[in-house]
């Protein structure tokens, strides 16, 4: 490509993020309203700096639509599933079981805000964790706010070996890696211990916000032991089998944790009643019972058929064979910018693969949720249309933001913006670039959604750059998708499926401020570290 | 009730979002016919589409 890389050409790359950024913190405006923003910014920086057509932008904006897609259908059915237990009233069931349960309540919020996202994260990932665990948190009498952050960070440890390792695969192939090669386990290794520090983060600042110094002192053994069994069970399986090195570790601590209930410090009812993050007025007020005769086994039904179906689909392969050869794709024809930067064409553009797709599984259980709790007589009269409509009603806000988001990360990609964006950072900064490389992959998840597309996004660059700059090019593909992992806790696109079922949206720009620093500030002490391998 | 839905946010955004697929497949039909002009129509439709919300928020609320 012949686009300029000098200092305006990189302002004006910048300048869609910037402005999203603005309108989300500073003016607090809602994603749905931001998002359009960016992308008109975005549209007029590709025209009028990098000399796009048309063409290109019809293409690249059909592609984005298409790649929205897959994310619009897991909310829609992360949201159906979430009305389908809302109707039949089994979040009063799971609030009161886990309560009796875990009868401590900081390792209830851990439960319902860490462990089971890790969970969820595991095996469907793209949002469904903060999709589910919001409404489930606000349940236990969470403030809607601290519902929604929570699983955003509960989650994000996952993001990279998460849904069987989608994001890792998508590095290790657009950045030219071996499967079983020395260079390949060398970059998994760096990446799950980055991601182990990062989950250890993520629990304690979780015990932080629930209670300050008093929450951290109380929950720093259970933090502990679980962030051993997540992140440390992720590095050494991520040295054997990178495909289950996060499903099985988040299982196991899904078992340590009731197992970790039960210890002397932990097996007394416990609270804090000023706790900054718990909605004591608004529990005590309305304390709303759920059915009497619903057990909180029957409660779970609907996410007990998800973890089946998805275990099953995933893990067997005969049967993921056979339901993974239906898939529907579009062919794009190559396009190209007045500077030259070509997007190659394509038989079949990120094709979705309806059967094993995890909105599949979500509406699949959902279903059977419905047909379950009907025939028990918990969805009333009228429940199921109630069901539809108010899915559909929650999903159209976020929905369209989604798409704005991913049209302007498929516009800057085609248009040589994002390269221009990465390539200007390292060509000012040198070796010193390295300690930003976690904050491009940061900032790939952060447009997109999504870690895998950040990886596919910036992977070869990366490996590129750093061969350049003669960084140690494992340690750099690692910074690269554990920024990425950490960026999913910021992303706009999560941040709304979780105010979506939280009922809050419009607040994302609340969230994203509480969650920066703690996000930035890791993936800085990352790339110092990325940085300290070069000059050491 | 029909008309209640589409005349509340969350139903112009459904036919925001009803718009931008149908646009979706003018931008891929065009593309692949050949006839640029339908491309180019599908991609103005979902700009506009896309700016239904801020500018319902903060130009058509705001004047109310």
């Amino acid at each position: 490509m012949n686009v300029p890389t000098n200092l305006f050409m990189w302002i004006m790359a910048c300048l869609p993020i910037i402005v999203l950024l603005l309108l989300l913190i500073k003016f607090q405006w809602g994603a749905t309203e931001a998002a359009p923003i960016g992308l008109l910014i975005t549209i007029i920086t590709a025209v009028a700096f990098y000399k796009a057509d048309f063409t290109l932008l019809a293409s690249e904006t059909a592609k984005g639509i298409w790649s929205a897609l897959p994310i619009l259908l897991i909310v829609w059915t992360a949201i159906l599933l979430y009305q389908v237990a809302d109707e039949a009233k089994a979040f009063l069931v799971i609030r009161n079981g886990m309560r009796k349960l875990l009868p401590n309540e900081l390792l209830l919020v851990l439960a319902l805000g860490w462990i089971l996202e890790s969970f969820l994260q595991g095996i469907t990932g793209f949002g469904v964790p903060v999709a589910v665990g919001a409404p489930l948190l606000i349940g236990i009498g969470m403030h809607p706010m601290w519902a929604v952050i929570l699983p955003l960070l509960g989650q994000s440890w996952g993001n990279t070996f998460g849904t069987l390792a989608a994001a890792w695969d998508s590095l290790a192939s657009t950045s030219g890696l071996t499967t079983g090669s020395p260079e390949y386990f060398a970059a998994a290794l760096w990446a799950s211990a980055f991601l182990f520090v990062w989950d250890v983060i993520t629990g304690l600042i979780m015990c932080w916000f629930y209670g300050k110094g008093a929450g951290v002192k109380k929950g720093l053994p259970a933090v502990l032991i679980l962030a051993v069994i997540q992140g440390g069970g992720e590095l050494l399986l991520s040295q054997v089998n990178t495909t289950l090195s996060c499903f099985i570790p988040s299982c196991v601590s899904l078992v340590a944790l009731f197992l970790i209930g039960r210890m002397k410090m932990y097996r007394e009812e416990w609270k804090l009643e000023d706790s900054p993050i718990m909605n004591r007025a608004g529990t005590t007020a309305k304390e709303e019972e759920g059915p009497s005769d619903m057990s909180l086994l029957q409660a779970f039904v609907p996410y007990f058929i998800l973890t089946a179906l998805t275990i099953i689909v995933l893990v067997v392969k005969p049967i993921n064979e056979f339901l993974g050869q239906f898939s529907i794709g579009f062919s794009f024809a190559e396009t190209s910018t007045g500077y030259g930067f070509v997007n190659q064409a394509v038989e079949s553009f990120s094709p979705l693969v309806p059967f094993t797709h995890a909105s599949m599984f979500l509406f699949l259980s959902s279903i059977v949720g419905l047909i379950y709790y009907g025939s028990h007589g918990w969805i009333k009269k009228g429940g199921t249309g109630r069901v539809f409509a108010k899915s559909v009603a929650m999903t159209m806000p976020s929905g369209i933001a989604v798409i704005g988001l991913v049209i302007m990360s498929r516009i800057m990609g085609g248009t040589g913006q994002t390269d221009v964006l990465a390539d200007g950072i390292s060509r000012v900064l040198g070796k010193a670039y390295a300690i930003l490389s976690p904050v491009v992959g940061l900032i790939g998840t952060f447009m997109t959604a999504s870690n895998m597309s950040s990886n596919i996004l910036f992977g070869a660059f990366q490996s590129t750059t750093a061969g350049l700059l003669g960084l140690n090019e494992a340690a750099v593909l690692g910074a690269q998708t554990a920024g990425g992992a950490i960026g999913a806790a910021i992303s706009p696109s999560k941040i709304i499926l979780g105010t979506t079922t939280a009922g809050i949206l419009g607040r994302e720009g609340e969230v994203l401020k509480k969650l920066m620093p703690i996000a930035i500030g890791t993936t800085i002490v990352i790339g110092l570290v990325v940085f300290a391998t070069a000059v050491l | 009730m029909k008309n209640s839905f589409f005349k509340t946010k969350e139903g112009g955004l459904t036919i925001a979002f009803i718009i931008i697929m149908i646009s979706f497949f003018l931008i891929q039909g065009g593309l692949a016919a050949g006839m640029n002009a339908l491309a180019y129509l599908g991609f103005i439709l979902v700009i506009v589409s896309m700016l239904y919300s801020p500018v319902k928020v903060f130009i058509i609320d705001r004047k109310k």
